[in-house]
């Protein structure tokens, strides 16, 4: 898989800023810390904390960019954001787009992050609840599609996080089925305000990196095996009073 | 019901869970009549290796009976006896296609927290830290079985629990690591490691053609197991002044056709080297101690291979220009138990690859915390401790 972005803001790759192997070692470290609490707790401290924690531990691991810029809370965060990654299927493109395009399917591969409502064939209502205060929500249509090749969502402009989706099927060699990239481009320049929403907008920054590998991983799971790898009801000691948010987003922040 | 929980370093604990359930379609509840130790899960128990939260069920050897399928299995009835190996694997991606099980695409619900540690992710595995899934292990009176269809043994009649239970992890191991060695008739294979997964290695190789096994360890009832269930020639390390010089002398100077290192990332061991691996592990600073590696790739003969079944996580002073220069082929992986299953059920049969001998020490689940402080300490000469969670 590769798995790059731009940021829109300088114009600059951020893969071409990689940190060193010290700073990712501390960054690793410091995000696992700041995540620690939340595994526990339920406040606003504790989940800001875990916003952090798990961009730094994101960065920490790919190396991406150094610590000052990443906490980003008076900085403010990029004004937009594109990243892309790729997975191979072992199904034919019409396959893989029938399923893509099945309402039930993005259900399924956001509820991890967000509630979806289908509102049409080409319309939904998204959601994402958060620990105080109201959801973030908004709507989505499908801006452009082209069968067994190529599918474009866009959130409404009033929504405040303005994303744009693709999803794109290729033919991989050898038999082996068909290459699959997602694209966000995330826009956040209308995100702005107090401290909160600052950390919830850094948060966001991150969100694409933690949502992208996820949802193609578990697309290529329900294409190629009819059900998605869950720890859902998973038998241990521990973790069972959990909030629904932490629950939400512990497959990433463990 | 009751399992076997990871609650920190060297602090396991059985405590009541909440019984596990049908989630995916293709799952089934099995119902555990026998588990068992893995030197796998020492090395967590020691805190080497990362991603264990407490609470964690652990435990990924085992067997039982089914007990409640969901609606998408067709093969396996309820009521079955089975043994099913610790990797969950699908069965229908590009790897498992290919007989590589453990390196499954479609089975670890935390692909993406081990994507940045290895590139691409592999299987999830039963109790074994969450960056391999994090799925409740088998230390546990039930277990929720993922592609149950697919990872599911049909043990048949007349072989007792302690004839098949092995074959969930360490039997397969050591399969596969002498499958590894493409052993020619008559080939001398050394084995670093009297270990469940070292003496099922060694087992292996014979029936694979090895013409002489070498296992070397230094607990001398383990050497004794060697020797008496297996055949091998043994060595015991510690009485000798160089492993390299008496595997030299016992090949008329060429060296094990093959190697297995069968120890993983605590070796121990004795000087300088050993010395300064323990101070690098103690601070977290390298994850392993790579004694018996590095002296299985001085040791092997030039142009051999080198089966690597012990676990590693990080190491430095990695001598790669020996196995550069030597023309080494190095194989290894976690092992690929869906490919030798129905084979090694049919050793088992014939009596020919029959590891019952491994389990020294019998529990009631009550009791698995101390069947692990045996279990790693030794005591009393163990060498796996199995529980009867039922
Ligand atoms: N590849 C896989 O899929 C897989 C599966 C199971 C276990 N493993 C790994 O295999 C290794 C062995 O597992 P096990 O269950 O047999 O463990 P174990 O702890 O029962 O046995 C390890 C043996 O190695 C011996 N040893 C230690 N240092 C040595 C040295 N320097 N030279 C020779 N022998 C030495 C010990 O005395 C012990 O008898 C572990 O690292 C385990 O994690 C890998
Ligand atoms: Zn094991
Ligand atoms: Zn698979």
């Amino acid at each position: 898989m590769s798995n790059s972005f731009t940021n829109g803001r300088n114009g600059r790759s951020r893969a071409a800023q990689r940190s060193g192997t010290t700073e990712r070692a501390i960054t690793i470290a410091s995000g696992a810390l700041l995540l620690a609490p939340v595994l526990r707790k339920r406040s606003i401290i504790a989940w800001t904390a875990a916003a952090a924690g798990g961009a730094l531990i994101y960065d920490g691991v790919s190396g991406a960019c150094a610590v000052s810029q990443k906490l980003g809370l008076s900085a403010g965060s990029p004004a937009t954001q594109r990243i892309h990654q790729s997975i191979t299927i072992g199904k034919d493109a019409a396959e893989l787009y029938a399923l893509w395009r099945n309402p039930d399917t993005m259900t399924r591969l956001m509820r991890p992050w967000a509630d979806i409502d289908i509102a049409g064939q080409n319309h939904i209502r998204w959601s994402v609840p958060l620990p105080i205060g109201p959801a973030v929500s908004g709507e989505a249509v499908m801006v452009e599609e082209r069968p067994n090749e190529m599918v474009h969502w866009s959130t409404m402009p009033d929504g405040g996080l303005q994303i744009n989706e693709w999803f794109h099927l290729n033919p991989a060699p050898q038999n082996r089925g068909t290459e699959v990239t997602l694209e966000y481009l995330v826009d956040f320049s209308r995100l702005q305000g107090g401290r909160t929403i600052r950390a919830i907008s850094s948060f966001f920054d991150k969100a694409p990196h933690m949502v992208i590998g996820k949802v193609l991983h578990n697309f290529k799971a329900l294409a190629e095996t009819g059900e998605i790898p869950t720890l859902e009801r998973n038998s241990s000691a521990r973790s069972q009073n959990e909030s629904q948010v932490n629950n939400r987003w512990r497959g990433d922040l463990v | 019901m009751r399992a076997l929980c990871w609650n920190g370093v060297n602090d396991l604990r059985v405590e009541s869970v909440p019984d596990p359930s049908i989630v995916n379609p293709h799952d089934a509840i099995l119902k555990v009549t026998m588990s068992t130790t893995c030197g796998s899960d020492l090395h967590f128990i020691d805190g080497y290796i990362p991603t264990m939260r407490a609470g964690d069920i652990i435990g990924h050897e085992f067997m039982g009976e089914i007990v409640e399928t969901g609606p998408e299995v067709k093969r396996i009835k309820r009521g079955t006896r089975v043994v099913i190996p610790s990797f969950v694997c699908c069965g229908s991606c590009w790897y498992c296609k290919h007989d590589l099980w453990s390196l499954c695409d479609n089975t670890n619900p935390n692909a993406n927290l081990q994507e940045p540690l290895l590139g691409y992710p592999t299987a999830g595995i039963y109790g074994y830290t969450h960056a391999f899934g994090g799925y409740a292990g088998a230390h546990a009176q039930y277990v929720r079985i993922p592609h149950a269809d697919t990872d599911c043994f049909e043990v048949p009649e007349g072989l007792r629990d302690e004839q098949v239970i092995f074959l969930s992890d360490a039997g397969p191991t050591g399969y596969m690591g002498a499958d590894f060695c493409d052993i020619a008739p008559g080939d001398t294979v050394a084995v670093w490691g009297c270990g469940g997964v070292g003496l099922a290695a060694q087992k292996a190789a014979y029936l694979m053609g090895a013409g002489r096994v070498i296992g070397i360890d230094r607990f001398p009832e383990r050497l004794e197991m060697a020797r008496k269930h297996v055949g091998s020639v043994t060595i015991n390390y510690e009485g000798v002044d160089s492993v390299l010089e008496v595997l030299k002398d016992m090949t008329g100077g060429r060296g094990p056709d093959s190697c297995i290192d069968a120890v993983g990332m605590e070796a121990h061991g004795t000087g300088v080297q050993y010395a300064y691996d323990r101070v690098k592990q103690a601070m977290r600073m390298e994850t392993d101690r790579g004694g018996a590696l590095r002296e299985a790739i001085m040791a092997v003969r030039k142009g051999g291979t080198l089966s690597i079944l012990g676990v590693y996580g990080l190491m430095d002073k990695f001598p790669i220009g020996v196995i550069m220069n030597k023309g080494l082929t190095v194989r290894t992986a976690q092992q690929h138990g869906q490919k030798y299953m129905r084979r090694m059920i049919e050793h088992a049969q014939k009596g020919e690859f029959d590891l019952s001998f491994l389990a020294t020490h019998r529990f009631p689940l009550e009791e698995a915390a101390r069947g692990y402080e045996m279990f790693k300490n030794k005591t009393d000469q163990c060498v796996r401790s199995v529980f009867l969670p039922n």
